[in-house]
């Protein structure tokens, strides 16, 4: 056990001072690492590896992490079974989804998921409240759903990031 | 239908919070309570199994390793066999496992990764170890069966590592007074238990002195102090007034800025401050500390501790201290230590004198009209530095990435040695950023785990260091080690690389030097395998290896650019070996001084007239003539190393392994190939490989060809007049 006798920790002390350890810094300094672990892992891994982390990652996705899309999409399914509307409205969903994915996972947003999640639930309520109230799908329909989608993408960025999705993934 | 799908919304809404909370529940409950350190490590490559490792865990393992090794211990003092080197060297080096396996966890664990509960049991465990300690040394019975084999030795057809075990052995129980009669052992263990109690108390009072000085700034009193030497000041303030227990303390720190004697803490105000009246006193606080006749004064206790090892020392048969420790280092005799450190006085002090006459230009040239004293000297050689040197030190770093450096480490021992290094990443660490690579040989045999710990936190002592988890042992089978390094470079920031200094990369390759030193050991017998060896000798195994790491060619081979790729050009190159000639005068002569002071402390008589610490010092600092402007690195009064730790006769080691590792390295800048691999073969078979298992001298000729000489590293340093 080399440079790790007691008298050394004493002259450490006197020179350093005392480590001054609070939960809140050692916990951000421990989440920091963990990412950067992540980060390491995925850049070390064959590009086999990698592909089939992300398809995994694509199908916790939906399942179970992908709740909250199943239940929108199935929303909007309980709606209407007309194909058309139907088309328009998962068009909608599925463009805006993209477009904040895209700029969540490249950094541009970042919105914390203690205010993304509760809105999510609730525009899965609201999709569900409005087929009940309404007999018909509304105009304005697959604008409320784009809104939505911009949110849930949102969240899906966070599921994204829990896998370390490293910056250099998107080539410019 | 539509009733129907806020049904099934609603339900599965309730069952995905249930699944929430069902998860956190589940990682609440405490895992399996069964003791890791009880039960065989099915890790692989016998990595300690740190994800069940808790805290409650070690003093259970402490208590029953020391349980375990004292049963062992009888046990070998108890068999009716006649004493033989198997049934009783092999046998001590066979006990105590459970006890190393647990303290080397939690040694290191205390330094690198650390907790208040750990901190704790710190203290309560160290009086207990000693105590362990003590009744193996003091054991009779133990000792009269290695007496006996030793005795005999000439008899035995003993290997040289076998005799060389059998040696050290029997020294630790004579060196603990074994030898003595009755009276003599009595009046040792007085002496000893004198000297713990001065330790303890002399650590103590260098504590509360240096914690007891601040230095309470108004915003108006920070000219000249940068942004983030600023912020660190404020936040020191809110620290202590967040610990004040009155309102009236707390209101004495509200708004305010506070410097101390800690070196962090010091050296940026003395490089930065433009107020001389306030670097003077925060300069004065730290070199006055324990010296201010208060309750807290070391000046009675240093004197005190040196007469009694003196007292010592002759009670054991040896001249004087520094005899006695002498003995078991490199350097054999006081004589031949002062030698050394006078041969690199004289060409110290002379380069920092021209250090001085430097600074003092500068003085001069701002219009002021004052000479340079020691509190100045940070600010002065500051504006020196950035005039002769020029050294940017923000356009160097972004060609030192983390991950360019260890490749480059990696690169190196691996020409030298043909070594491999493999990241693996199914390995659990203590913590995420405690990177494994498994060494493989060059013909792909596993040599050893390679833990690097490279970022500062807050949990984690200050300095870099290397410790190991596993020894190397090939008896009773074949035992590969397994090592770590713990450095405290900066934590990038966000997604940008790790970027270091040129200080932090010879810091990173001196670790790694000790790391191979751990990882290619090559022995019979764990306890001296590896870094085991003296103290004067085991820092060049590190040390030879931060030459490489200014090598223009090496240098160039890793050190690109993070963003372009661009290879680090040779202007660069030139200014960082340049700078690193800078104030060399200054830390040579105040590291001199204080060896020559540790030295003159070991080497006085029992019966020495001296009261206290101010007047010996001073004697001896005036004998060698070290100038007012230059303090000794640490002044008795606060040399802990030698009042408090165990480098009592000890502080010149530093420098007796520069000598060695600028001669060795000396050797391969003489053949022409900085990776000759004659050499190199060498430098693995008779120095990283051999532990302590020879005679540290006849290890170093066996590689060099002849004793080491001091030019190769008066030339290193520019203490050779070749400077400017
Ligand atoms: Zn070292």
């Amino acid at each position: 056990m080399y440079a790790h006798s007691e008298d050394e920790l004493i002259i450490s002390e006197i020179e350093q001072g005392q480590l001054d350890m609070q939960d809140q810094q050692m916990t951000a300094e421990y989440e920091a690492a963990l990412k950067r672990l992540r980060m390491r892992k995925l850049a070390a891994m064959p590009w086999q590896e990698k592909f089939f982390i992300f398809i995994k990652a694509g199908i916790q996705h939906i399942i179970p992490k992908g709740l909250d899309h199943i239940l929108f999409v199935l929303g909007l399914f309980f709606s209407s079974l007309i194909f058309m509307s139907l088309l328009k409205q998962v068009t909608a969903f599925t463009l805006a989804h993209t477009i904040t994915l895209a700029l969540a996972a490249l950094g541009f947003v970042e919105i914390p998921s203690s205010i993304v999640e509760p809105l999510i639930a609730l525009s899965i309520v609201w999709i569900a409240v409005e087929n009940c109230m309404f007999k018909k799908t509304n105009k304005w329909r697959p604008i409320v759903v784009f809104v939505f989608g911009l949110l849930l993408g949102l969240g899906f960025a966070c599921v994204l990031s829990e896998y370390g999705l490293p910056n250099d993934y998107f080539s410019p | 239908m539509k009733r129907i799908s806020i049904a099934i919304v609603c339900s599965i809404l309730f069952f995905a919070s249930c699944e929430e909370t069902t998860k956190k529940e589940k990682s609440n409950t405490p895992v399996n309570s069964e003791n890791p350190f009880f039960a065989k490590w099915d890790t692989p490559f016998g990595v300690p199994p740190f994800d069940k490792i808790k805290n409650e865990h070690y003093m259970p393992a402490f208590k029953k390793g020391m349980e375990e090794n004292l049963a062992e211990i009888d046990a070998i003092v108890n068999n009716s066999e006649a004493p033989t080197f198997a049934n009783t060297l092999e046998e001590l080096e066979r006990s105590g496992k459970l006890l190393t396996k647990v303290q080397r966890v939690f040694s290191n664990l205390t330094g690198s990764n650390t907790n208040p509960k750990l901190q704790e049991l710190q203290r309560e465990l160290s009086p207990m170890l000693s105590s362990h300690r003590d009744k193996i040394t003091l054991n009779e019975g133990l000792f009269n069966r290695v007496e006996t084999i030793w005795q005999a030795r000439e008899n035995l057809d003993l290997n040289s590592e076998q005799l060389k075990l059998l040696e050290y052995t029997r020294k630790r129980f004579v060196r603990s007074g074994a030898l003595l009669n009755k009276e003599q052992k009595a009046k040792v263990t007085e002496i000893n238990s004198k000297i713990s109690e001065l330790t303890t108390a002399f650590g103590q009072n260098l504590l509360a002195e240096t914690n007891g000085f601040e230095l309470i700034l108004d915003k108006a009193d920070l000219d000249g102090l940068s942004d983030g030497i600023i912020a660190a000041a404020a936040e020191t303030a809110t620290q202590k007034m967040n610990n004040a227990k009155t309102e009236e303390e707390k209101a004495k720190y509200k708004d305010k800025y506070v410097f101390t004697p800690h070196r962090s803490s010091m050296y940026p105000f003395l490089t930065e401050s433009n107020r001389r009246d306030l670097r003077e006193q925060l300069y004065k606080s730290y070199v006055q500390r324990g010296d201010n006749d208060n309750e807290t004064d070391n000046k009675e206790i240093a004197a005190k501790i040196a007469k009694l090892r003196a007292e010592r020392a002759k009670l054991m048969g040896y001249e004087t201290h520094a005899h006695f420790v002498l003995e078991e280092r490199m350097l054999k005799t006081p004589e031949e230590v002062y030698n050394l450190l006078m041969q690199l006085w004289k060409p110290a002090l002379e380069r920092a004198k021209v250090e001085v006459a430097d600074m003092q230009a500068v003085v001069d040239a701002e219009g002021h009209d004052f000479k340079i004293a020691a509190w100045d000297w940070w600010q002065y050689s500051e504006k020196v530095r950035k005039a002769k040197y020029d050294l940017d030190e923000a356009a160097l770093k972004p060609y030192l990435s983390l991950d360019n450096v260890l490749n480059g480490v990696f690169a190196t021992t691996n020409k030298l040695w043909g070594i491999t290094f493999t990241e693996l990443f199914d390995i659990k660490t203590y913590h995420p950023d405690a990177r494994v690579w498994e060494v493989k040989d060059k013909d792909g045999t596993h040599l050893g785990i390679f833990i690097g710990d490279y970022f500062t936190r807050s949990n984690k002592r200050g300095g870099a260091w290397m410790s190991s988890f596993k020894g190397q042992s090939n008896f009773d089978g074949k035992e590969r080690p397994v090592v770590v390094n713990v450095c405290n470079f900066p934590a990038p920031v966000g997604d940008a690389p790790a970027l270091l200094s040129f200080d932090n990369v010879t810091t990173l390759f001196h670790e790694f030097g000790h790391a191979m030193h751990g990882i290619l050991s090559n022995v019979n017998y764990s306890s001296m395998s590896g870094t085991s060896g003296p103290r004067d000798f085991t820092e060049f195994p590190a040390q030879i290896l931060e030459h490489w790491a200014s090598e223009p060619e090496i240098l160039k081979s890793f050190a690109t650019h993070y963003k372009t790729g661009e290879v680090i050009p040779d202007e660069l190159i030139n200014k960082v070996l340049k700078a690193s000639k800078f104030n060399q005068g200054f830390a040579n002569t105040e590291y001199l001084a204080a060896s020559l002071l540790d030295m003159d402390w070991h080497t006085i008589n029992a019966d020495e007239d001296l009261k206290d610490a101010d007047a010996f010092e001073e004697a001896s600092m005036s004998k060698i003539g070290l100038i007012g402007v230059i303090a000794p690195r640490y002044r008795s009064t606060y040399f802990a190393h030698i009042f408090a730790g165990g480098y009592a006769a000890g502080y010149y080691s530093y420098v007796h392994s520069a000598v060695l590792d600028s001669d060795g390295f000396e050797a391969f800048k003489e053949t022409g190939d900085v990776f000759n691999p004659e050499l190199a073969a060498k430098l693995r078979k008779h120095v990283y490989e051999k532990g302590s298992t020879e005679e540290a001298m006849e290890l170093y000729k066996q590689f060099r060809g002849r004793e080491p000489k001091i030019d190769a590293l008066l030339k290193v340093r520019g203490l050779d007049g070749s400077s400017d």
